[in-house]
């Protein structure tokens, strides 16, 4: 210490610094003390938080179905969304409108050049999320997202396949569109099933479309048309010992604009007997986009009837517009439950075109015959919305 | 880059900066803060914003040391010489500088608590550039006399101002409270009275601690050990208690050139171990400054910048005069005291804190005009150091070859 500050003034001084410091510390003012947040302003703020994340969520899943906008496209001629399948140039889609013949799956082709979608390794399970991805006509992108809730078995238009379950609606402009997993893999395909949605799954599109390319769906999907073989008790009353009975037409289609109707008998196509739908599809299928004569047997008498080949597909788009049908008859009938004719497929509001060899029956003739013919089978061609159907009612 | 990779690159390019500093002769300070800026987020980004925040320690601790260092200027019989003279010195360029920069402001269109606040901010002189400059040259007279006093006042008056001036703006944003005038005459003022009494009280009791045990330290490194301690202890005391660690590193500095008859070792032992810390300050205050923000300058920055130099120049040269220093400090003092730094950035950030309205005027013009000062001000000084012939630069040199 040096002489000029005694100690006794230095330890004076500490004291006072001292005091200073315990006296000043506990004067210092008191800092606002943060406010913990009031219940109404967690809520809120939670809210906020919320409402972000849903945001960050919907953000993603449009970047997510914004990156395979390249592997969708709109099939014009079908009218729907269509996903590029295995080969350049070819969309997988399918049918939309309720006045058509119905094929859930059928191949398209398209001018887009995208490399194919990669298949998803696996069906999503609960609660993986699945972004469904079509197009609008005028080519915008259209996305829904929804959880997966696994798969189940399920038949469509006849046909078995793997639905994928999903929570959340389908509307119609999703029709053909692709069901892709967050990492871009194709999941499945919106396929229309009697006029609603499903999610096929992917895996098993490859086995739906070979089945719905058998002769009998080929003839249906590409000229509405569905034959079966001539059943024996038929012969004498459609008045031919062979051919293929048509059992089913659409209006607006190729057999429909050539003059076919539901209960004539087709006994040869090109100068060939056929007896099943296979031969008269590959007499069909083998003439190039050429027409096919058709032989066919009508109320006992044989006449020429030319088919023309379907155009091939990508051709120019239909208007849509359609003649409907002369009213060929005023009678139609009411069916209760639970009887051969409803078993048959015959439906209350029915139009009756043909019964036996009778076409075009009043009411009055349809009521003589049914009461005479309570026990006996019954061949009946009946009309239903687009559509004509030759059915064989049997008590 | 990490934070000790950092550090690394921060010494190496100090050890490069200060040899291309010698060659060129520009203080090795200038040389420092401008390899801080070019490792740093302005250009070559080696030092992120990261490492700054984490290295901010060792500023803190630097800033520390040099005004401990600073504070043996308040020894009694060295400050009985300059003690009057100091102060007037002081108070007429801080006072001069403070209404120049707040009356050019006014003009300018300021309101009144903008302009006050540049005003009072403007008077602080960076006590470490400087001091590193009069190290530099090894300057030994009368002008260095009076630097060194002028400094460590001129730190303690801008404090002071600047906690009159915010204490006043704080009572006429409160004015229309007239219930609790008690409350805010008390919220307002004591933040001033608290930082420099108790700061002071924090400082002193160090020193007396410090210098009770010097007097039975043998070793050197015991020595550097117990004072470095002792900085450490006060800097993370002040800032715990919100008091100044400027004022109370002062505070130690000076209770221990009072109190021990060591004093002089261990001031000489502290300035040839802390070349390495104070590099990494200068160089990480380099680094700080934002250069993007110098385009933004503008007519203010022009006004703040005008204004401090005018107030500082002026101001040195009358009081000297009237003081009966000789003509070179007359003439050449104001030129020393250009740098702004550390405490000018430091009372920037409490005035967001408290007065956030104002903040963004009073950020953009300081932290612009802070890069000017920062680049010129060494250089100001060392010119003054030598024109005066105070400085000692070749006996340096012959010094350095005879160790």
């Amino acid at each position: 210490m040096k002489e000029t500050l005694s100690r006794r003034y230095v330890l004076i001084l500490v004291g006072l610094a001292l005091l200073i410091l315990i006296v000043g510390g506990l004067l210092r003012p008191k800092k606002p003390v943060a406010q913990p947040p009031s219940p109404s302003d967690t809520a809120s703020l939670d809210r906020l938080v919320q409402r972000e994340d849903l945001r960050r969520m919907a953000d993603f899943l449009a970047r997510s179905a914004a990156s395979v906008a390249d592997k969708v496209v709109y099939v014009r001629d079908r009218r729907a969304s269509g996903v590029i399948w295995e080969r350049q140039g070819q969309a997988i889609t399918t049918m939309t409108s309720a006045g058509e013949p119905r094929a859930p799956l059928l191949l398209a082709s398209t001018n887009s050049t995208q490399a194919p979608v990669a298949l998803a390794a696996a069906a999503p399970v609960d609660g993986r999320w699945i972004v469904i991805v079509g197009r609008s006509p005028d080519g915008k992108l259209q996305w829904t997202a929804g959880l997966g809730g696994g798969t189940r078995p399920a038949v469509c238009d006849g046909l078995n396949y793997s639905e994928i379950l999903i929570n959340s609606p389908l509307p119609n402009p999703l029709a053909g569109a692709g069901a892709f997993d967050l990492d871009g893999s194709l999941a499945g395909i919106v396929v229309n099933c009697s006029g609603s949605l499903h999610v096929a799954a992917a895996a098993g599109i490859s086995s739906l479309l070979a089945a719905a390319s058998t002769p009998g769906r080929q003839l249906m999907s590409r000229f509405g048309l569905r034959v079966s073989p001539l059943p024996d008790g038929l012969r004498p009353i459609l008045k031919t010992p062979a051919g293929l009975l048509v059992a089913e037409l659409w209006y607006g289609t190729l057999a429909d604009d050539a003059g076919l109707a539901a209960g004539d008998v087709i006994v040869a196509a090109a100068n060939q007997p056929v007896s099943t739908a296979g031969e008269l599809w590959k007499r069909l299928a083998s003439e190039d986009a050429a027409p096919v004569p058709l032989e066919v047997v009508r109320n006992g008498r044989k006449t020429q009837i030319v088919l023309n080949a379907p155009p091939p597909t990508g051709a120019s788009p239909s208007l849509g517009v359609r003649l409907e049908p002369p009213p060929r008859t005023l009678a139609s009938v009411s069916i209760l439950p639970n009887t051969p004719a409803y078993a048959a497929g015959l439906r209350s509001g029915d139009r009756i075109l043909q019964l036996g060899a009778l076409r075009n029956p009043t009411a009055a003739a349809l009521r003589r015959r049914l009461s005479a013919h309570a026990d006996a089978p019954l061949f009946l061609v009946y009309r239903r919305g687009p559509v004509e159907r030759a059915v064989t009612v049997t008590p | 880059v990490n934070e000790l990779a950092s550090l690394g690159i921060i010494l190496f390019f100090a050890l490069l900066a200060g040899h291309i500093a010698k060659f060129v002769r520009v203080p090795e300070v200038t040389g420092y803060i401008l390899a801080g800026i070019a490792v740093g987020p302005s250009f070559l980004g080696w030092i992120t914003q990261e490492n700054l925040a984490s290295l901010e320690v060792f500023s803190e601790v630097a800033l520390g040391l040099i005004l401990f260092s600073i504070g043996s200027v308040f020894e009694f019989s060295r400050f009985r010489l300059i003690g009057r003279r100091a102060g007037l010195l002081t108070i007429s360029e801080s006072l001069l500088a403070g209404l120049l920069v707040t009356a050019g402001m006014q003009i300018a269109g300021q309101p009144w608590t903008v302009s006050l606040l540049l005003g009072v901010i403007s008077m602080e002189t960076a006590a470490a550039s400087t001091l590193m400059v009069i190290r530099e040259c090894n300057a030994e007279g009368e002008l260095t006399e009076a630097l060194i006093g002028v400094i460590a006042l001129n730190n303690i008056c801008c404090l002071i101002c600047f906690s009159l001036a915010s204490a006043l703006i704080d009572l006429s944003m409160k004015a229309g409270g007239r219930a609790g005038l008690m409350v805010a005459l008390h919220q307002s003022f004591y933040p001033m009275v608290w930082q420099l009494l108790g700061s002071a009280a924090l400082g002193y009791l160090i020193g007396v601690l410090l210098s009770a045990w010097a007097s039975h330290v043998k070793e050197q490194g015991e020595t550097l050990i117990l004072m470095a301690g002792s900085v450490l202890l006060c800097v993370g005391f002040a800032k715990w208690l919100e008091l100044s660690p400027l004022i109370a590193s002062l505070a130690v500095g000076a209770s221990m050139a009072n109190l021990s008859g060591k004093s002089r070792r261990l001031f000489d032992a502290l300035s040839r171990t802390d070349p390495p810390l104070y590099a990494i300050f200068f160089v990480i205050a380099g680094a700080d400054l934002n250069l993007k923000l110098l385009p933004t300058l503008g007519l203010l920055g022009l006004v703040y910048v005008g204004g401090r130099a005018a107030g500082k120049l002026i101001g040195t040269r009358y009081a000297a005069k009237f003081a009966g220093l000789g003509r070179n400090v007359q003439r050449l003092m104001g030129f020393a005291m250009l740098s702004q730094a550390g405490l000018a950035i430091g009372l920037v950030i409490v005035i967001n804190e408290r007065f956030p309205d104002l903040g963004p005027t009073v950020t953009t013009i300081v932290l612009s005009s802070v890069a000017i000062f920062e680049l010129v001000g060494p250089l100001g000084a060392r010119l003054a150091l030598i024109r005066s012939g105070e400085a000692r630069l070749e006996k340096t040199a012959v010094a350095e070859l005879l160790d």
